[in-house]
């Protein structure tokens, strides 16, 4: 199992460290890989980028407790990607490209007029701190999945998973991301479809001798809403299917829609992106299925894919499961540390301090950010502050509250003001963490309040407040004709922002 | 143990997320964007 799980991480090292061979040295290389990814590695990153480990270990615990009726997250991710996709990418890209936007942050910058950097700095931080709830989740999962399958100090899993994504993120930047996250994403996706596939066919009966098991173990397992009645059922549900409603505005992935080459990869990514996000929930939620079947008694449900997998694989499988759930975690922790390390080290940095930084001193201080960020996470993380399905939860919700109708806005629309934006990016997280911290949280996802209440801000505020730069950004982006923008420059000559 | 659930939850919606995605795909495509 060892030997496999070595292979595994060997062949990402490398291909991390060849990417880093290909990109351009500058920043639009380290950051968007010089816009340069096709339908495949744009679709196949973002998915993995954006499916955690949580898929592993928080939404196989979900199912584990609720069962079926968890199912709901998979209407709303849909719509979640469909929008995206469809409604999201294509205007992000083409903006992202006149603007010359490095990241989410660098987009509302440019596309609202931020002579001082306000916006850009309160985004970055946002993004930042919650990316580094996220990232510890991460290492959590790791360490969760390491000390059940391997005798091995959990403290030291999480330091060594740490070490090791930084690492290949040190070396290449963003394309050694992008093509980790391709690699990573083909493993989980085989695992995801393999695991579930084998054991309901092979060693639980089949499909219809599965189910009849679980509806023994607890009928609630394969009811409609986890065994919720009225409003706790109606607060579940919606809950669920308002997941989904996070997709826009979280930053690694419009990172990926910034650095697509072009229109048609957009388009031919959301066939694979939709196929990514159907097999990836139906399979973690097997997994929890299965694992209640298998080990009904497990005091620590996020446990159960690991439990399973080497109460009932052989090692060698077992060793391929480790790989996949590794991928998963450093897929995403090394996207959310790039970002992060990019509002930091790019956005913040450069406003304050209003230095001009040559391209070798940004690369050097683009590494320091992302170990120190990552020092961060390992330090949260052995905390024990909060389990990996909450924590990752909070981090989701408070990004899409933060910038997910900011974003629609900005993009279709030429109303959004410098203020109202700032409102939106404080206003959103705040509710969110408000409600976690209230009883409110029983009924309804905070995600849900957070974006509402944050769509509301940056209507009211803007309309409240007088911004003519930023209008006449809109304009003349909303004006141009959709394919003006859309040449790509290999080598973007970058003169100091 | 209701079954229509089961399938609405594993096959039918699934169904719709690629036919709506394929139906916005073909549209796009159309639109010539």
């Amino acid at each position: 199992m060892l030997t496999v799980f070595a292979l595994y991480l060997v062949a990402v090292f490398l291909i991390g460290a060849f990417a880093a061979v290909s990109r351009s040295r500058t920043e639009s290389g380290f950051y968007v890989g010089d816009r340069g990814f096709g339908p495949f590695a744009t679709a196949i990153s973002a998915g993995a980028t954006d499916t955690s480990g949580w898929i592993f270990i928080g939404a196989a615990a979900f199912s584990y407790t609720t069962g079926v009726a968890t199912m709901w997250m998979l209407p709303g991710f849909i719509a979640g990607y469909l929008m995206n996709w469809f409604v999201v990418a294509p205007r992000l890209r083409r903006q992202g490209v006149a603007l010359d936007a490095l990241s989410l942050t660098d987009y509302l910058h440019k596309r609202l007029h931020d002579p001082v950097g306000v916006l850009k700095i309160t985004a970055a931080v946002v993004t930042a701190v919650f990316f580094i709830a996220s990232m510890a989740a991460q290492l959590t999962a790791a360490q969760v999945t390491v000390t059940t399958l391997i005798n091995f100090d959990g403290t030291w899993a999480l330091i060594l998973s740490a070490g090791f994504v930084i690492g290949y993120c040190i070396i290449g930047g963003y394309a050694s991301v992008v093509w980790t996250d391709v690699t990573q994403g083909v493993i989980m996706l085989i695992v995801l479809i393999g695991f579930p596939a084998y054991m309901i066919v092979f060693k639980l009966g089949g499909v219809g001798e599965f189910f009849g098991t679980l509806e023994g173990i607890d009928p609630i397992l394969v009811s409609s809403t986890g065994g919720t009645v009225g409003a706790l059922a109606f607060g579940f549900l919606l809950g669920n299917i308002g997941f989904g409603l996070g997709e826009p505005g979280q930053p690694h992935i419009m990172q990926r829609f910034l650095s697509a080459r072009d229109d048609a990869t957009i388009r031919q990514g959301s066939m694979i992106a939709m196929f990514w996000v159907i097999v990836v929930m139906t399979g973690s939620n097997l997994l929890g299925l299965i694992g209640r079947v298998v080990m009904p008694d497990l005091s620590n449900p996020e446990y159960v894919f690991p439990e399973v997998s080497i109460d009932v694989l052989h090692p060698l499988l077992a060793g391929v499961i480790l790989a996949a759930v590794f991928a998963a975690i450093q897929s995403t922790f090394s996207s959310q540390v790039m970002v992060a390390t990019q509002s930091i080290a790019s956005d913040i940095l450069k406003t304050l301090t209003k230095t001009t930084f040559d391209e070798r001193q940004m690369m050097w201080i683009s590494r320091v950010t992302m170990v120190t960020l990552g020092a961060i996470a390992t330090v949260v993380a052995l905390s024990g502050w909060k389990g990996v399905f909450d924590l990752v939860l909070y981090s989701w919700a408070g990004l899409a509250a933060a910038f997910g109708p900011l974003l629609l806005f900005c993009l279709y629309g030429n109303f959004v003001t410098r203020q109202g934006a700032l409102a939106g990016i404080i206003v959103g997280p705040v509710v969110v963490i408000a409600w976690v911290n209230s009883s409110m949280v029983t009924y309804v996802y905070e995600l849900v309040p957070g974006v509402i209440v944050s769509a509301l801000v940056v209507l009211a505020v803007s309309k409240l407040t007088h911004d003519h730069e930023s209008a006449e950004i809109g304009n003349r982006l909303l004006d141009s004709p959709p394919n003006a923008a859309s040449t790509n420059t290999s080598h973007p000559t970058r003169t100091d922002v | 143990m209701n079954e229509p659930l089961l399938w609405i939850l594993y096959v039918v919606i699934p169904v719709l997320g690629f036919v709506a995605t394929a139906l916005l795909n073909w549209r796009a495509d159309r639109a010539g964007r």
